[in-house]
C-alpha cells in the first residue's frame, strides 16, 4: 500500500500538541471531510500495520479485525493522496464500513478534551443515529446519543443529564462529530430544547429493564 | 402432492364451491361460508357477495391459529372447532381433517347451535373426502 | 400489573418471530400456519395472528413483546395491537425486493407510534446482501420524514445481545423523547 500513497510533502505533515496516539489521525480525517476533493488516506499505526481509507466509498481496509484497534498507539503517521472519482479503490470493495473506525478514533483522541475543530459553548444535536450494532459502546453513551437525537446540548449539559463525567461526554461528542453526524448550534442565549422535567433515571423503565437484563 | 396452492388449484376451488353449496342446501340459515387456507387465503365462498372488507378469510385464519395456541398452551389436545356467538348469529369454524384448510361459516340466529355444528362437521368431512 | 407493549413489525421473512424468541423469557406463543405464498417468501410457515413473548421485570411489571403478521391481509391485527403499543421494532430484511419502500410503507401504517418517537428500525439479513446500506435507509427516511431521527441499526434477530441492545435503544429513545415533549423551536 505504501507504494500507492506517497508520503506527504512537508506542508501536509500533521502534528498535534496532544502527542502520540490517534489525535493526528482525527485532525486529518476531519480536514478531509471538510473538502470536496476525493482522497485516499493511509494511517501507519505503530506495531499495528496500515489502515487505508477510501473516503469515496466510506470504507477502509486493514489486515486485522476492527476489534483489535489499539487505544493508545505510540504513533500514527498520516499520508494522503488525491485521486479522481474514477480511480479504482486500492482495496477490494466494500471493505470495512468507515463509521466504526471514526467512532474509535474520535473516542480515543484529544485526551478526552474538546476536539480542535469544536468551539466552546457550542450545542450539538444528532443528524442521524450511528449504527450501534457495529460500535462498541456503553449504556451511558446510548443514553447520551438518545439525548442528542431529541435536543441540543453542550457536552457539560450532556454529562449532567446522564450523570457521567464531562470527559466522557466530550469523548462522545468528538466521536460523533468526526463521524459527521452532529449538527452544531452556536446559539447559547437560551437552550433550544430543554427537558420539561428532570429525567428521573432511577424510576425509568430503561433502568429497570437494564437491571433485569444485567446490562 | 400438488405444489399449486389450494386457493389457486381449480379442482380444490371447485370442490370447495360444491361443499359450500351443499351446506346451503342443508341449512337455509347459512348466511356466509368460506373455505380458506391455514394462512388466510380464500379458496371458495358463498354467497357470491363478500362480507365486510373482504378480510373474513384472514380473520378466520387468525382465529383458528389463536384457538390452536390456546389448546396447546392448556395442553388439552387439538382445537375441535371455534364458536363466535353474537347478537345476530354464530360463526363456527373448524379444520378440514388432514388438510391445511379451514371451513368457516356464519349462521343466523334462527339456527340451533347443535345443527350448525353438525352441518359444519359433516361439510368439513365431506371436503376432506373429496380431496383425498 | 404494569405492562409495556412493544410491537415487532415488518414484512414477511424479516425475522420478527425470531427476534421475539431471542428476547422472550417464556416460550414464545406463536400462531404459525403453512405458507402458501412462496412467491413473497420462501418460508415454510408464516405468522397469521401474532407472536407473544415477555420479559418479567419484577413480578409486578412486564414488557410484552407482540409480533404482528407481515402480510397486509392481516392488517386488522396491526390495528388491534398498535393501540396498546408503547413502541415498535420495525424489522426490514435487506434482501427483500423493495426494502426502502417497505420501510416507508410500514412507517406510514404506524404513523402514530413513529410520531411519538416510538420506533427503531432493524435491518436484517445484511449478511446476505450489503445493499442498501444503513446510510441509504437513513437518506430515504430523511427525504420523506425530515422531522424525526429514528435509530436504524443492522441486526441479526437470532442474536440475543443485539436484540437486547435494540430494545434498550428503543426504550431510552421513547423515554428521552417523552421527557422533552414536542419541539419548542425549530433549528
Amino acid at each position: 500500500m505504501t507504494d500507492q500513497i506517497a508520503p506527504p510533502r512537508p506542508a501536509e505533515t500533521l502534528s498535534s500538541p496532544f502527542g502520540p496516539g490517534w489525535t493526528s489521525a482525527a485532525i486529518a480525517v476531519h480536514s478531509v471531510r471538510e473538502i470536496a476533493t476525493p482522497l485516499l488516506m493511509q494511517l501507519d499505526v505503530a506495531e499495528h500495520g496500515s489502515i487505508v481509507i477510501d473516503f469515496r466509498h466510506h470504507a477502509f481496509a486493514w489486515d486485522r479485525a476492527v476489534t483489535t484497534f489499539p487505544a493508545a498507539p505510540s504513533s500514527v503517521s498520516v499520508y494522503t493522496q488525491t485521486v479522481s472519482e474514477s480511480t479504482p479503490s486500492p482495496f477490494p470493495l466494500p471493505g470495512y464500513d468507515l463509521d466504526p473506525l471514526l467512532w474509535f478514533v474520535g473516542l480515543n483522541s484529544f485526551a478526552s478534551e474538546r476536539a480542535s475543530w469544536l468551539r466552546p459553548d457550542e450545542r450539538y444535536r444528532l443528524l442521524r443515529w450511528p449504527n450501534l450494532t457495529g460500535l462498541r459502546h456503553s449504556i451511558d453513551q446510548m443514553r447520551m446519543i438518545a439525548l442528542l437525537s431529541n435536543s441540543s446540548l453542550t457536552p457539560s449539559e450532556l454529562a449532567s443529564a446522564v450523570q457521567t463525567s464531562p470527559a466522557e461526554a466530550q469523548r462522545l461528542v468528538n466521536a460523533l462529530s468526526l463521524m459527521g453526524i452532529l449538527r452544531v448550534s452556536t446559539d447559547v442565549s437560551a437552550p433550544l430544547t430543554r427537558p420539561r422535567t428532570a429525567t428521573r433515571q432511577e424510576s425509568s423503565l430503561f433502568q429497570r429493564l437494564r437491571k433485569r437484563l444485567g446490562l | 402432492m400438488s405444489t399449486v396452492p389450494a386457493h389457486h388449484d381449480p379442482e380444490i376451488i371447485a370442490n370447495g364451491a360444491e361443499v359450500l353449496a351443499n351446506m346451503k342446501e342443508l341449512c337455509s340459515s347459512l348466511v356466509y361460508a368460506a373455505l380458506l387456507t391455514d394462512d388466510g387465503f380464500e379458496v371458495a365462498h358463498l354467497p357470491a357477495e363478500k362480507v365486510g372488507d373482504n378480510r373474513f378469510a384472514s380473520m378466520a385464519s387468525s382465529v383458528q391459529a389463536l384457538s390452536d395456541a390456546v389448546t396447546r398452551e392448556l395442553q388439552i389436545g387439538l382445537s375441535s372447532y371455534v364458536i363466535i356467538a353474537s347478537d345476530h348469529g354464530h360463526v363456527i369454524q373448524r379444520r378440514v381433517p388432514q388438510h391445511p384448510l379451514v371451513l368457516a361459516a356464519l349462521f343466523d340466529d334462527d339456527e340451533t347451535l347443535g345443527k350448525a355444528l353438525s352441518i359444519s362437521r359433516l361439510s368439513a368431512e365431506r371436503m376432506s373426502a373429496l380431496l383425498t | 400489573m404494569a405492562e409495556h407493549v412493544i410491537l415487532f413489525a415488518g414484512p414477511m421473512g424479516a425475522g420478527k418471530t425470531t427476534a421475539i424468541r431471542s428476547l422472550s423469557e417464556i416460550d414464545v406463543v406463536s400462531t404459525e400456519a403453512a405458507n402458501t405464498d412462496r412467491e413473497t417468501s420462501d418460508k415454510a410457515t408464516t405468522t397469521v395472528a401474532l407472536d407473544y413473548g415477555e420479559i418479567d421485570l419484577d413480578g409486578l411489571e412486564k414488557v410484552r413483546l407482540y409480533g404482528i403478521p407481515g402480510q397486509r391481509r392481516f392488517d386488522f391485527m396491526w390495528q388491534i395491537l398498535k393501540e396498546r403499543a408503547k413502541g415498535m421494532v420495525l424489522l426490514i430484511n435487506n434482501d427483500a425486493q423493495h426494502p426502502l419502500q417497505q420501510m416507508l410503507e410500514f412507517l406510514t401504517e404506524f404513523d402514530d407510534l413513529y410520531r411519538r418517537g416510538g420506533v427503531i428500525i432493524g435491518i436484517t439479513r445484511t449478511d446476505v446482501t450489503t445493499r442498501p446500506t444503513v446510510a441509504d435507509y437513513a437518506k430515504a427516511l430523511s427525504a420523506e420524514r425530515p422531522d424525526l431521527i429514528v435509530p436504524i441499526f443492522t441486526v441479526d434477530p437470532r442474536n440475543a445481545d443485539e436484540m437486547r441492545m435494540v430494545l434498550m435503544t428503543l426504550i431510552v429513545n421513547i423515554e428521552t423523547r417523552e421527557s422533552f415533549g414536542p419541539l419548542e423551536a425549530s433549528l
